[in-house]
């Protein structure tokens, strides 16, 4: 069995991708209109949104740079995952049913559409979508980057195919990703997010026992060793401090509902009491999928200071490493098909949000209408995305990672006061979401591009979100009342 | 599209006296904790024997100075997150009390766990033998049993609330008179 590991590896992978194109194909017959292309004609059954919501959040990044950050520096990344049934509910209680309403009244077919509903403002719309777009390309980018890297590590296992250029692989991960988008839409994007949220909560569980067995006296083990070298790093607030902890919970929890292709697919469901259950669902799936970031990072840990294990040359190749050496064979089969399921459930929903951008939402906000057949641009939009993304995933070096690091905290800090807070307050006004969303861009790329450390390891993102909040609540209040149609009133009444 | 001004009283409504309230002690807590002066490598440093991982060296000279404002700030987060919840929920009279009354509940426990887990870290600075709950010592047990489930709470007042605070029948037959009423060819630019 131990011999064809990497032949196993590979067939997973490969029947993993042709299902995706299957549902690529299926999906193609149920996409008519741009209302199926970007808000599935708003036909979600509850499990498959609640999944779609949940797998989109945990991306390739939880299942590879999760582990590392656990070998690295102890416990401190916990606070990413716990936040979770916090930060979810957050989304939930602010827009669960607020955006699904509107999506109802006004017919959206993305969240500036929404925006501009809220507060009839071509330039907020127009922001939005910016701010979008640029979240996008660095999240895709880096996305792609890490589906071709995956894929790359598993064809250089398989004797007969050996060391393939990183460009190469960028093209088929891509063509795969890409073709299932361009005939589906969003439609196959959650179908194919609810069979890759179904193969990481399976692969997580694995992976947790296959972790507790691979250490000598299983968690309790884990925790001794991890003690006796380094109290700090098994404390609450592993070697980060708890000031940097906190500060991740924040921009975390909070966060969260700024997340474009997250909170877009609250939009997607039949009723508006889907969210009732879609919520513990969601919740429930994205803990059991996070159990593989805590078991393969604390056993990491474990193995490397027992010295059972050689001390990894990157922090990064935790999950890999571990798979490699310590799961059985059919196992690696699935956690690395979940690994490209947990890349791509992300990457597709930023493929359609960023389509969406660029086809309806800034020539709407800057001609004042939308383009004539809307749903061939949003195809041709979508492949041309993600050409644009895997060219900066391949040139760009360090850029990638700066987009990357870029896009949560963008998200949170523009989104989060625009849509989280603007749609439940009346007094929000179009201007002080202008004033936050020019904040969060500048105040995170130059964060990040100046390489500006904050005290204490506090999040620069945290940082951004609080001041773009506190922005956006002085300038509304400051500014003067501004009118909010009649229907959309009643619905922030309700 | 008719557009009508807002018509709602001048005085602040709960939105705005909420998030002023919420973003005040906000930026007490966060200016507090980052006007505290750092010790060197408090926030990690490259392990002596493996240089991919960090450790975090001496708890109470790191977070000794740090706790209290860490636990204000903590507090903080979770009184913003609640609230948040609540602001979440339709107001109606009569189920006031029991609404104000669950989440105070619910506020008060999430509280509770967190500063049980800042005691529980604090005293075991001083403890020579760390104590376990299960298979994690006693701190991090907080964390991963208490913080983690606690909002699940929130979670199941959601579910078993949703048709008196979230979504309640009135509500859905308005919307649908709405609905009914509206022209989905009005643009809203």
């Amino acid at each position: 069995m131990e011999n064809h590991r990497s032949l196993i590896v590979l067939v997973s992978v490969a029947a993993y991708m042709a299902m995706c194109i299957g549902v690529g194909i299926w999906a193609m017959r149920r996409t008519k209109s741009t209302q199926d292309f970007f808000m599935a004609g708003r036909h979600l059954g509850v499990v498959v949104a609640a999944v779609a919501v949940f797998s989109s959040t945990m991306s390739g990044w939880g299942f590879v740079g999760g582990p590392g950050l656990v070998y690295k520096m102890g416990t401190s990344s916990f606070w990413m995952i716990i936040c979770t049934p916090i930060a979810i509910s957050i989304t939930f209680f602010l827009l669960g049913k607020r955006l699904r309403l509107l999506a109802e009244l006004r017919e959206p077919i993305s969240l500036p559409d929404a925006v501009a509903a809220r507060y009839g403002s071509r330039s907020t719309s127009l922001l939005t979508a910016v701010a979008i777009l640029l979240g996008v390309m660095g999240y895709l980018a880096t996305q792609i980057l890490a589906m071709s890297m995956v894929l790359q590590g598993i064809f250089a296992e398989v004797s007969w195919i050996g060391q393939l250029r990183l460009d190469v692989c960028v093209a088929i991960s891509s063509s795969v990703l890409v073709f299932y988008c361009v005939t589906g839409g969003i439609i196959a994007s959650v179908y194919t997010d609810l069979v890759q949220g179904i193969i990481m909560v399976v692969a997580a569980v694995l992976v947790l026992a296959t972790a507790i067995f691979a250490v000598d006296g299983g968690l309790a083990g884990m925790s001794q060793t991890i003690l006796a070298d380094d109290p700090e790093a098994i404390s609450p607030w592993g070697t980060l401090g708890m000031i940097g902890c906190l500060s991740w919970y924040f921009i975390f929890a909070l966060g969260a509902c700024g997340q474009p292709h997250v909170i877009t697919k609250l939009m997607m469901t039949r009723r508006v009491d889907d969210v009732r259950r879609m919520l513990p669902i969601s919740v429930v799936g994205y803990g059991i999928s996070a159990l593989l970031w805590i078991g393969i990072g604390l056993a990491m840990r474990t193995l490397v200071l027992q010295g059972i294990h050689p001390e990894l040359t990157n922090a990064d190749d935790a999950a890999g490493e571990f798979l490699q050496s310590y799961a059985h064979p059919l196992l690696s089969g699935i956690v690395f098909a979940a690994l490209l399921a947990a890349i791509m459930s992300t990457a597709d929903s930023f493929l359609n949000i960023g389509a969406a951008a660029v086809v309806h939402d800034i020539p709407r906000a800057l001609r004042g209408r939308s383009l004539h057949n809307e749903l061939l641009w949003a195809r041709i939009a979508t492949v041309l995305i993600a050409a644009a993304a895997a060219v900066v995933a391949l040139t760009s070096g360090d850029l990638v990672a700066l987009l990357g690091a870029f896009g949560w905290s963008t998200f949170a800090a523009a989104i989060v006061p625009t849509v989280a807070i603007g749609f439940n307050w009346k007094r929000a006004t179009s201007l002080a979401c202008n004033v936050a969303i020019v904040s969060s861009l500048l105040l995170n790329f130059g964060l990040k591009l100046f390489d500006i450390q904050l005290p204490h390891g506090f999040h620069g993102g945290a940082f951004s979100l609080l001041v773009s909040l506190t922005l956006f609540f002085v300038v509304s209040v400051l500014s003067p009342r501004e009118s909010i149609a009649a229907d959309v009133q009643q619905v922030m009444d309700l | 599209m008719t557009q009508s001004s807002d018509t709602a009283a001048r005085k602040p409504d709960p939105w705005t006296c909420t998030l002023s309230v919420l973003l005040v002690l906000l930026w007490a807590a966060v200016l507090a904790v980052l006007l505290t002066p750092e010790v060197p490598n408090g926030h990690g440093y490259e392990h002596s024997r493996f240089p991919t991982m960090d450790q975090g060296g001496n708890g109470a000279l790191r977070h000794g100075h740090l706790l209290l404002g860490g636990w204000m700030l903590g507090s903080v987060l979770i009184a913003t997150f609640v609230s948040l919840l609540v602001c979440g929920t339709v107001r109606r009279r009569s189920a006031t009390n029991w609404r104000a009354a669950t989440f105070l509940v619910g506020g008060l426990l999430y509280e509770g766990v967190f500063g049980m887990l800042c005691y529980s870290y604090w005293d075991s600075l001083s403890q020579p033998h760390a104590a376990f709950i299960g298979s994690f010592p006693e701190p991090l047990s907080w964390l991963l049993f208490g913080i983690w489930f606690v909002p699940g709470f929130f979670i199941v007042v959601y579910v078993v609330f949703f048709n008196r605070w979230i979504w309640p029948p009135d509500n859905a037959r308005q919307f649908a008179e709405l609905i009914a009423r509206s022209s989905r060819s009005d643009d809203p630019l």
